[in-house]
């Protein structure tokens, strides 16, 4: 029975989802909850959206599924989702660039948030740090197509599949979001990306590429 | 080809994304030009910054929100099952304990919600049984496969993972991480800290994980390697292209050796002075208390969300309820012991503090539960946990079906015992004992001492040892959690690096030796807030034992320090009459 069940994969799951299995759904929530969080966390660079666009994200995901092709892939689609999400947002946003947006990203508050999660909690507090600093500065796009590639993983032609892009656009953009990157990066802090990697993870030490 | 057309193609070459006649002229450039080797490593940084990033875990209203929503939207017709809120986490624990496991490694999740999903999977098994069948056949070769089948007896051994292809040592250390199903809390990522990969010999391809301490009984953990950051030798590359989150193990809940229902324990009536002599909760062998085990274990969530102003009578002194038991270390000679323990909260201190609710009259069944639940079965065990744990009178007959058991009183005859708070801490609070051990020398006055209350934790500084505690608070009230030791690496007069961001109202960067580690370290910084008030000095006493460490400040805290990383709160109620 155990080797059994453990052969349902992905597939099996989106079908039955497709069919209205909400046990089904739950599976690739679970799944995929925390990976659609980080990547809209990462794009809109507070905690606020990432809660309210992922929610937004699943929501879409859970009614447009039924109408999806049998050979959907998943983590594609639902990164598409999201980002479009996200760039509705982001575009809305530009429109009214009057607002002071700034102040709703730096509001830690000394309260407990409001639901009374402990490990929640600590993630309103997440400094946004440098990285994601310069990130913000980016243009929406190459922002998007760098957290793509390097936080979240994803191939050129995943990307190419979230975005709408072929893969030698993906290409092109990546190279220039790379460019904006180390721009910005020089301007905001005075070296290069990785001059100081004095940083220490608190869980991995050290960086990662040497 | 100039600089300039040769960019882009060295950003390609870095995703791998080149043909073998780009790679060639990109190589060739590469070679005699130093703005361009300056400008891939500038891209390289890049990723690695990004990758370095912390993934920031959804706070736990986000799953209930979207359920919520689905459901209004959709009028409630699609949804077939009851609404799985995030507290639907009470299950009754199946009879073979293997199962659950099964079905982590299906959702890669394991949280409550999806850990619904065995009955549905037995129910539907006879009509999709030949369709799982063939999906078995599909199954890819994995990249990465848990040697350990079955439940790991040994808590203290290292488990393994073997790899189907060649990677780099370093690379695989460190992006490999073993969480507990709920996701990284403060208590899991420090459940592993030893990663050691063989890349030759007879276990090549194998990488070895170590507990910190031990592996807590009872517990399914996680293994998740970031195969998108860890390389391959040789041909270059990295494992896999995304986080390979599936591989699971468990560990066998503990059962310590029947003995005879010592004729010599004293009957807790009996005994002269009651407030201390705590009985243990009536105590069962059977796989019912186990269950029941699991079961409080996860109120925990309930009890922090519904009943946030709930006055547990955390407060006032509190024999055993919250503390996390005693973890069976292979060591520790202590098989009088016939508690059995309640693993599952012990595992994870983050949701023991909720073992407060047990201690409320209302049993952890009033919140909403999945219909799975025997709750006749949890609430009964419960009511009479609370008894013995309030009234330390304890007749544990109080269940019917198990057979109470009071605990042996353990390490008896310690060539030294603690003295005063520490003392009647360890004296009153059995469990404390037996994580502790006996002292291993008098308790000492430690200075200078300086301490600092945090959002979600707190530091202390040891300035004889020049060392720094961190305490890590789980759950909302300050009563324990996961600590930490630094070296202080921070000189009189030396600049403390600042954070972007001031402090927000009320709170305060910390400064000194607190504020380099502080500002040193995002991870610690997202976990333990701001300040929330200024560093002070303060007197302090220091007790070490064979199995933790005890700390007394004079605020009339005692925080007990156990080795396997856990560190417990108490208020010093002695007095010296």
């Amino acid at each position: 029975m155990e080797g059994l069940a453990l052969a349902i994969d992905e597939k099996s799951w989106v079908a039955r989802a497709r069919e209205g299995d909400s046990t089904a759904f739950e599976a690739i929530y679970s799944r995929y909850e925390r990976r659609i969080y980080a990547f809209v966390y990462r794009l809109m660079g507070n905690a606020e959206d990432a809660y309210d666009l992922t929610q937004d994200t699943f929501i879409k995901a859970y009614q447009a599924l039924p109408r999806t092709a049998p050979d959907l892939n998943l983590s594609a689609w639902l990164h598409r989702i999201a980002s479009n999400a996200c760039m509705d947002v982001l575009r809305r946003r530009k429109l009214i660039r009057w607002l002071p947006w700034e102040t709703f990203d730096t509001n830690p508050g000394m309260e407990p948030a409001a639901d009374d999660d402990p490990v929640g909690e600590y993630n309103q507090f997440e400094t946004s740090g440098e990285v994601q600093s310069v990130l913000d500065r980016l243009t929406p796009k190459h922002r998007m197509s760098l957290v793509l590639k390097e936080y979240q993983g994803l191939s050129c032609d995943e990307i190419g599949d979230v975005m709408g892009l072929s893969r030698s656009a993906v290409k092109s953009l990546l190279f220039r979001a790379r460019e904006e990157f180390r721009q910005v990066y020089l301007r905001k802090y005075g070296h290069a990306p990785g001059a100081e990697s004095d940083q220490v993870a608190f869980r991995e030490a050290g960086d990662y590429d040497g | 080809m100039n600089c300039g057309e040769i960019r882009p193609l060295i950003s390609a070459y870095l995703d791998g994304e080149v043909t073998p006649e780009e790679r060639k002229s990109v190589e060739r450039h590469l070679a005699t030009c130093e703005g361009c080797r300056q400008a891939l490593s500038e891209y390289r940084a890049i990723g690695s910054d990004l990758r370095a990033m912390l993934v920031p875990m959804p706070p736990a209203g986000l799953r209930r929100d979207v359920w919520r929503a689905i459901e209004a939207r959709e009028g409630g017709a699609r949804v077939v099952k009851s609404p799985p809120s995030s507290h639907s986490k009470i299950i009754p624990l199946p009879q073979t304990r293997n199962k659950p496991s099964v079905i982590n490694v299906l959702t890669g999740a394991g949280s409550g919600w999806t850990r619904a999903i065995p009955a549905a999977v037995l129910v539907g098994a006879l009509l999709i049984a030949l369709s799982y069948f063939m999906l078995t056949r599909q199954t890819p070769i994995a990249l990465a496969t848990m040697v350990e089948q079955g439940e790991i007896t040994d808590y203290s051994q290292p488990v393994h993972v073997l790899l189907s292809k060649s990677v780099d040592p370093v690379s695989i250390a460190e992006n490999t991480w073993v969480e507990l199903p709920q996701g990284p809390d403060p208590a899991s990522w420090v459940v592993a800290n030893k990663k050691v990969y063989s890349s030759t010999g007879p276990n090549s391809g194998r990488l070895e994980i170590w507990p910190v301490g031990t592996w807590k009984p009872g517990v399914q953990y996680k293994v998740v390697i970031n195969a998108q950051h860890v390389r391959l030798v040789g041909v270059g590359g990295y494992l896999g292209d995304k986080p390979i989150d599936s591989l699971t193990f468990s560990t066998a809940l503990y059962t310590p050796t029947p003995v005879d229902t010592s004729t010599n324990t004293p009957v807790p009536t009996d005994t002269p002075v009651p407030p201390t002599q705590t009985p243990e909760p009536p105590i069962v062998n059977t796989p019912a208390s186990t269950a029941v085990a699991q079961v409080s274990s996860e109120v925990p969530v309930v009890g922090a969300t519904d009943t946030p102003g709930e006055p547990a009578a955390t407060a006032t002194k509190q024999p055993n309820t919250p503390a996390p038991p005693a973890p069976p270390t292979a060591t520790r000679p202590a098989p009088t012991n016939t508690r059995a323990v309640p693993t599952a909260t012990q595992a994870q201190p983050a949701a023991t503090n909720t073992a407060a609710p047990s201690n409320t009259p209302v049993p952890p069944t009033a919140t909403s539960q999945p219909t799975q639940v025997p709750s006749a079965t949890a609430t009964p065990t419960a009511m009479a946990s609370a008894t013995a744990t309030r009234k330390s009178t304890g007749t544990p007959t109080a269940t019917s079906t198990v057979q109470p058991k009071v605990t042996a009183s353990p390490p008896l005859g310690c060539l030294l015992e603690p003295v005063r708070g520490f003392g009647k801490i360890w004296r009153d609070h059995v469990d404390v004992r037996e994580r502790l051990g006996c002292p291993t020398v008098p308790e000492e006055g430690v200075l200078p001492a300086a301490q600092q209350h945090f959002q979600y934790g707190y530091m202390f500084w040891r300035g004889d040892t020049r060392t720094i505690y961190v305490f890590l608070r789980s759950g909302p009230r300050d009563q324990y959690g996961t600590w930490f030791e630094f070296k202080d690496t921070w000189v009189e007069g030396e600049p403390v690096p600042t954070v972007e961001g001031g402090a927000p109202e009320g709170g305060y960067i910390p400064v000194r030796g607190f504020g380099k580690l502080w500002a040193s370290d995002p991870a610690l910084r997202q976990k333990i807030g701001y300040a929330t008030e200024p560093e002070t000095s303060v007197d302090a006493v220091w007790q070490p034992f064979e199995h933790g460490r005890a700390l007394w400040t004079s605020d009339r805290t005692i925080r007990m320090m156990y080795e396997d990383g856990i560190w417990q709160h108490f208020n010093d109620t002695f007095t010296s009459e």
